[in-house]
């Protein structure tokens, strides 16, 4: 197996702002696909800081034997995800490390897979996971080439995440200038003049009338302005 | 991993992760520049020029060397950057001592020290010529080989280069952003205070606050400030 040079120079050439995130993460995996030639599928799942996971596919068979290690919570993309070291199924029956595993994928015609971390900034982001499933002649994984293919793709993957996180904000920042209700803010400085206190104790104060009449943030500040009416 | 570890591969592989420092634009492009200093062999000295708004700025350099050289091109209108940025290619000259080609940029550049240059063009796919990453050396010339690894560093410098600006952009817009909502925030809580005082709606102290803006020549955003800091400065009763 060899990482072609191909497939180091297109990881170095991925441009964050040009892709969604999603797309960008479906490239990596489809480059790890054609850049090892022992490897006929790609599975890769994304983890973010929230713990929620993202899976990407070359095709159905890498999708349904990452299903499997999921179904079963055994594997060596499971190991791999929970520890962030390099894990494998190795071309034999005998003496199974994944019990529950390996026998279905072994009868779906699986004859190998590596497990590779993606780890970014000291964390696990992911893990890569290559399957291998010849007629015949396996000849083994690089494990090295792989291990840097890995920690490349996870260099660009987080760097994608962050720029993708700037996109989410600039969105989320614009939808809120854009709403024309401030009645939130209305309702701080109408607490200011009401009970003649600073802004800090208006916020305060307000989030625990929310609390009291079991509202949201807004509900709450609606019920202060209506009350200005009142006297 | 008991092989060597590949020096390219290692700058490359740090150019490639040059937003997770989460830096400004100017420290993200300093860092390219440093990079290829390391990277290439003969290479002294590297700067970042970009083109922006039809001006030649040097956004980023290794050591001021770059600078003075720099502006030594930008002022002649000639050397090997202005013509990689207008050509798109790659320009080296092995001994500036000895090169025709830009006479005006030649004397004070070997004044400065410089005995070779070369100029990589910073290209984006269909996106254009960007910029320009320009090494100097005060010691020995560049060679083939310099230039062979010049090859292969310069795509991925210039993705790291438009990753890099993509990023400062979107952190400029929102920065903008928050800003705008916090003038916005502060014109709510004014206009709640004006509500509660006044006992009025909140078009009513929207146009009250308009009128004292206009009146005391201060800017709705400060004026609402100042009102939110100290409400009876501004308003009676």
């Amino acid at each position: 197996m060899t990482w072609s040079e191909g497939g180091r120079t297109q990881l170095s050439e991925i441009l964050v702002f040009e892709k969604a995130f999603d797309d960008t993460a479906q490239d990596v995996a489809d480059l790890a696909l054609s850049s090892f030639d022992q490897c006929d599928g790609v599975g890769m799942q994304l983890v973010d800081a929230d713990g929620l996971s993202t899976r990407f596919f070359t095709d159905t068979r890498s999708s349904q034997f990452d299903a499997l290690q999921e179904q079963f919570d055994d594997g060596p993309c499971v190991a791999c995800l929970r520890t962030g070291e390099q894990y494998d199924l190795e071309p034999v029956t005998a003496d199974e490390r994944w019990p529950s595993f390996a026998p279905p994928a072994r009868r779906a015609g699986l004859i190998a897979c590596l497990a590779l971390p993606l780890i970014a900034q000291g964390a696990v982001i992911g893990a890569l996971n290559l399957y291998a499933w010849p007629v015949v002649g396996f000849q083994g994984w690089d494990r090295q080439t792989a291990g840097n293919f890995a920690a490349r793709a996870s260099i660009s993957l987080a760097s994608a995440r962050v720029y993708a996180r700037t996109q989410v904000l600039i969105t989320d920042l614009r939808a809120r200038i854009a709403s024309a209700d401030d009645i939130v803010d209305r309702a701080h400085g109408a607490l200011m003049a009401l009970e003649n206190t600073s802004l800090e104790v208006a916020i305060t104060r307000l989030a625990d009338l929310a609390d009291e009449q079991r509202s949201t943030l807004d509900g709450a500040a609606h019920s202060v302005i209506d009350s200005l009416g009142d006297d | 991993m008991d092989e060597p570890p590949d020096t390219l591969e290692d700058e490359l592989t740090e150019l490639a992760g040059l937003l997770l420092a989460n830096e400004t634009l100017e420290t993200m492009l300093g860092h390219v520049a440093h990079i290829a200093v390391r990277a290439i062999p003969a290479c002294d000295a590297a700067g970042v020029t970009l083109f922006e708004r039809d001006q030649l700025t040097t956004a980023a350099a290794s050591g001021p060397l770059v600078r003075r050289v720099d502006e030594h091109q930008y002022s002649t209108d000639e050397g090997p950057c202005l013509e990689s940025l207008r050509t798109g290619e790659l320009r080296r000259s092995p001994s500036l001592q000895a090169d025709t080609r830009w006479p005006k940029f030649r004397a004070p550049a070997v004044g400065e020290g410089v005995v070779s240059c070369l100029s990589l063009p910073l290209v984006i796919g269909n996106h254009g010529t960007a910029g320009v990453l320009n090494l100097y050396s005060q010691n020995r010339p560049f060679e083939d080989a310099d230039e062979e690894i010049g090859r292969r560093f310069v795509t991925p410098a210039s993705v790291a280069v438009a990753n890099a600006r993509a990023y400062a952009k979107a952190r400029a817009v929102i920065e903008q952003l928050e800003e705008a909502l916090q003038s916005r925030d502060v014109i709510g809580q004014a206009k709640g205070i004006i509500e509660a005082r006044e006992h009025c709606g909140p078009d009513e102290a929207f146009e009250r606050l308009r009128d004292l803006s206009q009146h005391r020549n201060i800017k709705l955003r400060d004026l609402a400030a100042a009102i939110v800091d100290s409400p009876d400065t501004y308003l009676s009763g």
